[in-house]
C-alpha cells in the first residue's frame, strides 16, 4: 500500500510535469471552499458590503421570494440573521453601500416589478424607507456606488433598459433621484458590474434573447466605451473572448475585475479577469463549484467571494473564496 | 500438524473472522451515520442578555448576538428564550429549510422581548 501511494504520487508528479510542459495555456487561480451557507440557499439575492462585512438578503429559493437578510463575517466565517427587509419579498433587487449604509430596492415580487427603495443602518440595525426609485419599476438592474453616490442602471421593465439614475443619500426625498447620462447603447438586463478606482464597469447581460457584448465604464458623469467582450477586433487579443452571457457574479479585488459563472447558452463555470489599465480580459481557472446563475459576488478585505445562486431548479447554499494568484489545485 | 498447531491456527482464524465480520458490520451500521453532521445549539451571554450559536459539524454557521428579524440591537432576555429560538432555527436547518426566523414566528414562540 505504501509503495502504491509512492508510485501514484510519482505518477501524478510526472503527469503534472508533462501537463505543465505541453500546455501553454495553463489557467491560474484556485477556488477554496470557504463556508457552507447551510440551508440559506437562494438565487438573485441583493447584497452590499459595509465595514468588511457582506450583507445578503431577499432572493428566490426556487419556490418563494424571500425577505430575510443575513450578514457574513469573513474573519469568523459565520452568518448572523439581521433585521428582515421591510419591503415585500422579492428577487432581482439591487444592493449597494455608500457612506456606511446599505441600500436595497427595485426587483420583482412574482407579480409586480418594483421601484421601492430602502436604507439599512448597520449600527442601529434598522431599515428606513427612502424615496422610491424614480426610473420605471424594474428587476435585473445593476447598482454601484461612486464617491458616496449611488447609481442604478439597466434592467427590465417590460423592455430592456439602459437609463441611469443617481441617488444622493444626503438629499431630501424629492431630490434624491436624478436621471444622469445613459449608456450609449447596449440596453440589457441581468448584467454585471464591478467598481475599480472610482469607475464602474458594466458588462454582460441579455436583451432580445441575445447576449450583449457592449462594455462600458462610468466615472460618475460619463460613460466610456471599452472593447466589446466578443471577437470583433482584427487584432488577436479578443480572439478568445467567448464569455458574453448573463446572471454572472462579479467582484473586484487587487485592482482587477472578475466575472464568474452565469449563463452562456447553458450554465458556465468560466472565470474572466479584467485589467482596466490595458482594457484586456484573460481567462482564469474555472469556478470549482457548480456552474450557476444569480449568484452573489463581493470582495471583503481585497478577497473575492462567490456563492449562492441556482443551477437549473436547484438553489445553492455554498460560498467560495477566489485566490487569483494560486496555482490550480484540484485536491483542496 | 500437531493438535496444538491446529488449535493455534483455528484460534487465529476465529480472531480474523471476528475482526472481518466486525469491521463489515461496523461499516453497514456506520454508513448512514457517517453522512450526518451534528447541528448543535449553544447559548451564550452577551450585552446583559443571551444569544445563540448554531454549530454544524463543529463549526459555528450562525452566530446570533441579536434577536433575528426584528429591528434594532435586542438580546434575548433569558437563556431559555435564546435556546427556544436556536432550537427552532436548528430544526429548520436539519429539515433543509431556510433557517430564518420571522417576527411572527418570534411572537408564536412567545419571545415577549421581541414585541
Amino acid at each position: 500500500m505504501r509503495y502504491l501511494k509512492g508510485f501514484s504520487l510519482l505518477l501524478m508528479a510526472s503527469l503534472a510535469a508533462c501537463s505543465k510542459g505541453s500546455n501553454t495555456t495553463t489557467l491560474v487561480g484556485n477556488w477554496m471552499k470557504r463556508s457552507q451557507y447551510e440551508g440559506v440557499a437562494r438565487s438573485s439575492a441583493a447584497s452590499f458590503v459595509i465595514d468588511n462585512k457582506a450583507y445578503v438578503g431577499t432572493g428566490y429559493d426556487g419556490t418563494e421570494r424571500l425577505q430575510d437578510f443575513w450578514v457574513y463575517d469573513v474573519d469568523q466565517n459565520q452568518w448572523t440573521q439581521i433585521t428582515s427587509f421591510p419591503g415585500v419579498a422579492r428577487n432581482g433587487a439591487v444592493g449597494m453601500a455608500m457612506a456606511g449604509k446599505g441600500y436595497v430596492g427595485t426587483g420583482y415580487d412574482g407579480l409586480n416589478k418594483l421601484n421601492d427603495f430602502y436604507e439599512y443602518d448597520p449600527v442601529a440595525k434598522t431599515w428606513t424607507k427612502k424615496a422610491n426609485f424614480k426610473g420605471t419599476a424594474r428587476y435585473g438592474a445593476v447598482a454601484f456606488a461612486l464617491n458616496d453616490k449611488g447609481f442604478i442602471t439597466t434592467g427590465y421593465d417590460g423592455n430592456w433598459l439602459k437609463d441611469n439614475w443617481k441617488f444622493d443619500p444626503t438629499a431630501p426625498d424629492a431630490e434624491a433621484w436624478t436621471q444622469v447620462e445613459s449608456m450609449n447603447s447596449g440596453k440589457r438586463t441581468d448584467a454585471s458590474v464591478f467598481v475599480i478606482g472610482n469607475k464602474a464597469y458594466v458588462c454582460m447581460g441579455t436583451a432580445n434573447a441575445a447576449n450583449v457584448t457592449d462594455f462600458y465604464a462610468f466615472d460618475g458623469t460619463h460613460w466610456a466605451t471599452l472593447n466589446p467582450i466578443a471577437n470583433v477586433n482584427d487584432d488577436s487579443f479578443d480572439d478568445d473572448y467567448n464569455f458574453a452571457g448573463s446572471s454572472a457574479a462579479a467582484f473586484s479585488m487587487q485592482g482587477k475585475g472578475y466575472i464568474v459563472s452565469g449563463i452562456k447558452g447553458s450554465y458556465s463555470a468560466a472565470v474572466w479577469e479584467y485589467t482596466p489599465g490595458t482594457d484586456r480580459w484573460v481567462q482564469k481557472t474555472d469556478f470549482e463549484g457548480a456552474a450557476r446563475s444569480g449568484a452573489v459576488g463581493f470582495s471583503l478585505k481585497d478577497r473575492g467571494f462567490v456563492g449562492l445562486g441556482a443551477s437549473s431548479s436547484l438553489s445553492l447554499d455554498d460560498l467560495w473564496e477566489f485566490n487569483p494568484t494560486a496555482e490550480y489545485n484540484k485536491n483542496d | 500438524m500437531t493438535k496444538r498447531n491446529i488449535i493455534v491456527v483455528a484460534g487465529i482464524a476465529v480472531i480474523v473472522l471476528v475482526f472481518v465480520i466486525g469491521k463489515s458490520y461496523r461499516k453497514t451500521t456506520q454508513g448512514p451515520g457517517a453522512d450526518m453532521v451534528p447541528v448543535v445549539v449553544v447559548p451564550f451571554e452577551i450585552n446583559n442578555g443571551w444569544g445563540y450559536k448554531v454549530n454544524v459539524d463543529g463549526h459555528t454557521y450562525i452566530y446570533q448576538d441579536v434577536i433575528p428579524s426584528i429591528p434594532g440591537n435586542h438580546v434575548f432576555s433569558s437563556k431559555e428564550h435564546a435556546m427556544r429560538v436556536g432550537q427552532f432555527v436548528a430544526a429548520k436547518l436539519t429539515q433543509n429549510k431556510i433557517p430564518s426566523v420571522s417576527p411572527q414566528e418570534l411572537r408564536d414562540m412567545q419571545i415577549t422581548e421581541a414585541q
